[in-house]
């Protein structure tokens, strides 16, 4: 039997974590699959277990005076949707994972942390530039998200630190788009994704963005391939040959694999039909 | 280690391993078994318990996150009006016929009435999403909840 903590203030947690390597635990429907065993067999976790779910604070979605969002490690996917402040984007994408009673359970920060190649919810994280806070006794550190998510499973996170809150800094867009590609509509895990979006003022493209899930090791997002729309008319990033440019620059970054869920090829077809049907739904 | 909760209204305390799973301590440790292990992994719904009244899946919980909080089962459930609504318009709409999704099937559509007194059917699949049925074919659940929504007003 493993030791288990379920402190109620984050201070409790942060001084466990200082002296003992745990395993952090907040919705744990990744975590419980995981580890289990067989039928009617106790999971088996090989370390202590850290429940994160009762500290109040981290439950909570707040906005910064700079207009930051601030999202807690204990919210739920269901309190995400249902939350007004959030964006309608990371609603959607929310929305898309699994069903009503898991989502009552698993948490954004636990699908961050899972650091998941197919996460739902990175794409729409990376594109709103989130940052994640990593919080110890020794003090805390903030950074960006890309800088987090190193690879598949992968995070520079350091056994004495909890990752507290994710920060979504304030941003306006006139559009945007979200498409999850998947076997069903419920408790499917993503072949591809793609989310998107602009701001267009007069026809004149202010800000354009994109990023692809289930594509390659990490989310692929290019904030250089971006600057070549950012600028742009509508008619222009419209036109035929721009479209076929802008595919075959982002082909090199789209680099998924075969796996039991789809084929490298289809989800690089999908994903740069995808990126079409974007580029002609901006007006 | 001893953990402490109400199940079905009743205050409960049970001594087992914290990372045993809320599903195993219902039917192990307290003998119910309206909830049904299916995938043992959190989407087939054969497990759904109402947790503070949110469906969850007693599979994936382990019960030391159910320590101070309250439980209601299937067995719970149907000792109460809103229950026997359900479970009666699941058997006029011919919505069983194994069995083994029901008791999940009732937990489903009780929280989907209590949130959406008249539903649409957009909403009556969505809250069904995460429970998985291999003989009906889901369009006799589907109008369950309907009839459990027209019987039972007033009640929702």
């Amino acid at each position: 039997m493993v030791a288990i903590y379920r402190p109620t203030q984050l201070a409790d947690a942060l001084a466990v974590l200082t002296n003992e390597t745990c395993t952090v635990f907040a919705g744990g429907t990744d975590l419980m699959v995981r580890h289990r065993v067989r039928p009617n067999i106790v999971a088996d976790f090989s370390q202590p277990v850290m429940f994160i779910d009762a500290i109040t604070e981290l439950g909570q979605i707040q906005t910064l005076a700079d207009g930051t969002l601030r999202i807690g490690a204990a919210v739920t996917l269901a309190q995400l949707i249902a939350h007004p402040l959030i964006p309608d984007l990371l609603k959607q994408s929310a929305a898309k994972i699994a069903a009503p009673a898991l989502r009552n359970r698993a948490t954004l920060v636990g699908n961050v942390c899972n650091a998941s190649p197919a996460a739902d919810t990175l794409p729409i994280l990376y594109l709103l530039d989130a940052k994640v806070q990593l919080q110890s006794c020794q003090g805390e550190r903030t950074m960006a998200l890309t800088q987090f998510i190193l690879g598949p499973g992968q995070t520079p996170i350091d056994g004495c630190e909890l990752l507290t809150w994710l920060e979504i800094p304030p941003q306006q867009f006139t559009q945007t788009f979200y498409h999850k590609v998947g076997t069903r509509a419920a408790n499917a895990l993503t072949k591809v994704s793609v989310v998107a979006a602009a701001q267009v003022v007069d026809e004149h493209v202010l800000d354009w963005r994109i990023a692809f899930g289930a594509v390659a090791p990490t989310v692929v997002r290019s904030p250089s391939l971006e600057q070549l729309v950012v600028g742009l008319n509508v008619s222009q990033l419209q036109q035929t040959h721009f479209i076929t440019q802008l595919q075959q620059q982002y082909a090199e970054l789209i680099v998924p694999i075969d796996d039991q869920r789809s084929t490298a090829k289809y989800r690089k077809q999908v994903a740069l039909n995808l990126l079409k049907r974007w580029l002609l739904m901006i007006n | 280690m001893k953990i402490e909760f109400t199940l079905n209204q009743q205050p409960i305390a049970v001594d087992v391993d914290p990372m045993q799973t809320l599903l195993m301590t219902l039917r192990q440790d307290c003998g119910l078994t309206a909830s049904k292990e299916g995938c043992n992994e959190g989407e087939c719904g054969a497990c759904s318990v109402l947790v503070n009244g949110q469906l969850v899946n007693a599979c994936l919980l382990p019960i030391a996150q159910v320590s101070g909080n309250h439980v209601q089962t299937l067995e719970g459930l149907r000792q109460t009006e809103k229950g026997q609504c359900v479970i009666n318009a699941l058997l006029e709409a011919k919505g069983v016929q194994c069995g083994f999704c029901s008791p999940g099937m009732v937990l489903a559509l009780y929280v989907l009435l209590e949130q959406h007194p008249q539903p649409t059917e957009q909403q009556v699949r969505t809250a069904l999403s995460g429970n998985l049925c291999r003989c009906t074919g889901y369009s006799m659940i589907v109008d369950a909840a309907f009839i459990a929504a027209t019987k039972g007003a007033g009640l929702w």
